[in-house]
């Protein structure tokens, strides 16, 4: 039943990226509309997965499902389709149709990868029951997937940057947003990546004193998540204090983006020992 | 008996810059206060629904009317009157069309599909002011009505679905759109133009129509400039020409127009710009020939270089993508002539309908009247309202199914060869009620 149900919210999620490329391609509104409606339902066919997979219910089933390999990617597409959600009805919501395809298409990937982890047994150890521990998790998954909006404002940038550039038609000048508000979408995904991450990571390292009594346990994990903030808290000064020319940051944003979702990916799936791991 | 209507046949006839010289065009086009009067007139003759039409472009008339051939001579009789010409000196450039074919055309025009410069957006406001004159002086009904309030939706749906309005075509618009393509708001930005040329005023014109905020004029002749400021009616800072590498350093978008045998923003002032403006982007539109920027600059990152090269063969393109826009319109114009055609025809059988209903009515009615006079006396009119009102309904409920499968027949066959069968059934119906 799970299985099935999890396949179609897969094509589903499939289908509305291909539609929303459409839309941004073709620029027809019909389109656009189409892909809106298409992800509500396969956001509703996502909640419907977790139910079916999770039900009943128990008093920890949030530490349950971070603590398995395949709950891991679950939480990291939830995450994403709320914030989807969110800018689909924030400030941003005229500019969602330009930000979905690349997201939509991230959801589908996170998706696809987590289909061989459905069943694995591979599970984290929970050595700090706390209640702060979902607050941890959450802030630093939410971290992270707004560091993902701010590299697609920084592909969007760049695009719309050689567009303007290139000197042809307006065609495909007109489905992106202008490049000030890109960048100005870039800043606000950037601070809001650095706010969470910095308070995800302020939260890990009070759960580390009260258990062990250290600031930090240097797994693989925790390395790549520092690194990950020194990043961060990088390419925000640098767009702060336009410290680089635009384009520039960008460029670091994307390969940025590219080494930290790598090593995350490999952290999550490669490293099967050691603290923070899927054992 | 009560009259009864019959459906009125739909036509047009006009003229446009595809079919006639505007020398032509010019003498069937109306000064707006003779319109009414060719409205009147046209309709004291016998054209049941009449609409003139007049742009820079065309002038075209759309009646419906009960005799359809009748109310065309009507229409070039009245035509031949205003223009002072014989009807034979304009027959050739003009063009006559009916039923469905007015219908897509009239469509075609509202969407701008048969405009000089496709996907551009007065047509629209011109018909409705037109359709508006008429429903003013009462000289539409429901054909005309509907037909227009159809046109109106189609233009809507065509230029929201459709790419055929959204790319400039004009040199200086092009430049603002580009301007707004690379800042959010202009009301923040400043902006330089260099020279007094007439399309550098054009392209600072349509800045000031999106706010833009400071203006600085650089011009050998300050008279000139101040000129260009009193034009646009906006304040500005006049500088002189020797000015223009102080005055670039705190502005975003810079256009340059003036006749200069030498390049008058360098890549080395360029490269100095960029130091106080801190990787703020910089607009730069260079009009003049020979060009005033030099070019190498257009490789700076954070710059945005367009020479007047540029912008037409942007505007080349854009005409090129609104044309390829065109079928996919021509479709959509297609499936809502389509939509309307079957409501249209859908009144062929509103006659035979109301005639079946009056008929009933009318019997019931009168019998009632008799039964009230004689047998029905000794009832209040309370409780003879309850028989009135139940006569009533008996006589809709057993006319409903007739009625309902004769709609449902009419518009199964809606375009199909049975059509001209269900139009001598639906006929004869009213001639069986009639007799």
């Amino acid at each position: 039943m799970f299985e099935a149900v999890y396949g179609v919210t897969i094509v589903l999620f499939a289908c509305t990226s291909a539609v929303s490329i459409l839309a941004l391609h073709s620029d027809r509104s019909i389109l656009a509309e189409r892909a809106q409606t298409l992800f509500y339902v396969s956001t509703i066919g996502f909640v419907i997965s977790g139910i079916v997979k999770y039900y009943p219910f128990s008093s920890g089933a949030f530490l349950h499902i971070m603590a398995s390999i395949w709950g891991y990617f679950f939480l990291l597409a939830a995450f994403l389709l709320v914030i989807l959600m969110y800018l689909l009805f924030s400030k941003w919501r005229q500019y969602w149709k330009s930000i979905a395809p690349i997201s939509l298409v991230f959801v589908t990937v996170l998706l696809v990868m987590s289909v061989p982890f459905i069943n694995s047994s591979r599970h984290m150890r929970i050595d700090l029951i706390s209640s702060l521990l979902p607050v941890h998790v959450v802030l630093a998954i939410v971290g992270e997937l707004f560091f993902f909006f701010s590299f697609v404002g920084a592909v969007l940038s760049i695009v719309m940057e050689r567009q303007l550039k290139k000197k042809s038609s307006m065609v495909f000048i007109y489905r992106l947003p202008n490049l000030e508000t890109i960048e100005k979408f870039n800043m606000w995904a950037t601070l809001r990546s650095l706010i969470f991450l910095t308070a995800g990571l302020g939260v890990g390292v009070v759960l580390l004193w009260w258990s062990f009594n250290v600031l930090s346990l240097f797994s693989l994990k925790e390395i790549i998540i520092y690194v990950s903030w020194a990043l961060i808290l990088v390419l925000y000064f640098l767009r702060k204090r336009n410290i680089l020319a635009a384009y520039r940051i960008n460029y670091l944003t994307i390969l940025s983006f590219v080494i930290i979702m790598s090593l995350y990916v490999y952290s999550n799936i490669a490293i099967q020992s050691g603290f923070h791991s899927f054992k | 008996m009560k009259k009864i209507n019959t459906v009125l046949e739909i036509a047009l006839v006009g003229m446009s810059h595809k079919t006639a010289p505007v020398e032509m065009r010019e003498c069937f086009s109306l000064h707006d206060d003779d319109v009414p009067g060719f409205l009147e007139r046209s309709h004291a003759r016998g054209v049941d629904e009449v609409v003139y039409v007049s742009t820079c472009n065309r002038v075209e008339i759309y009646f419906a009317s009960a005799d359809i051939q009748k109310s065309m001579q009507i229409i070039l009789d009245e035509l031949e009157k205003l223009s002072s010409l014989r009807h034979h000196e304009f027959d050739a450039v003009m063009y006559r069309k009916y039923s469905r074919d007015a219908v897509l055309h009239m469509l075609t025009v509202a969407s701008s599909l048969d405009s000089m410069v496709v996907g551009e957006n007065e047509i629209i406001g011109q018909m409705k002011k037109a359709y508006g004159r008429s429903v003013q002086k009462k000289k539409t009904g429901v054909v005309l009505n509907r037909l227009f309030h159809q046109a109106f939706k189609t233009a809507k749906r065509i230029r929201t679905e459709t790419g055929i309005s959204k790319n400039p075509l004009s040199i200086a618009y092009i430049a603002t759109e580009l301007a707004k393509k690379i800042f959010e708001n202009l009301g923040e930005r400043k902006a330089l133009l260099i020279g007094a040329g007439e399309m550098g005023e054009l392209i600072l014109k349509y800045l000031t129509k999106y706010n833009i905020g400071d203006i600085t004029i650089a011009n050998r002749s300050l008279h000139n400039a101040e000129r260009i400021a009193g034009d646009i009616n906006r304040s500005a800072h006049i500088i002189p020409l020797d000015d223009v590498a102080k005055a670039a350093r705190d502005v975003d978008i810079i256009i340059s127009s003036v006749s200069s045998p030498s390049y008058v923003i360098t890549d080395v002032m360029t490269k100095e710009l960029q130091k106080h403006r801190e990787h703020q982007p910089l607009f730069l539109i260079d009009i003049a020939v020979p060009r005033n920027i030099d070019p190498r600059i257009a490789d700076f990152h954070d710059i945005f270089l367009y020479n007047i090269d540029d912008l037409k063969m942007i505007a080349d393109e854009n005409l090129r993508s609104r044309l390829n826009e065109v079928e996919i319109a021509e479709k959509m114009i297609e499936s809502d002539a389509d939509e309307f055609y079957q409501w249209y025809e859908g009144l062929e059988v509103v006659p035979a309908i109301q005639r079946i209903k009056t008929t009933f009515d009318e019997i019931r009615k009168k019998e009632l009247k008799k039964y009230r006079q004689r047998k029905l006396k000794h009832l209040s009119d309370e409780d003879f309202k309850y028989i009135e009102d139940l006569t009533a309904q008996i006589m809709t409920k057993t006319l409903h199914n007739p009625i309902m499968h004769l709609k449902q027949y009419q518009s199964e066959t809606s375009g199909h060869p049975e059509r001209d069968s269900i139009r001598e059934k639906t006929k004869l119906i009213v001639e069986l009620f009639e007799k």
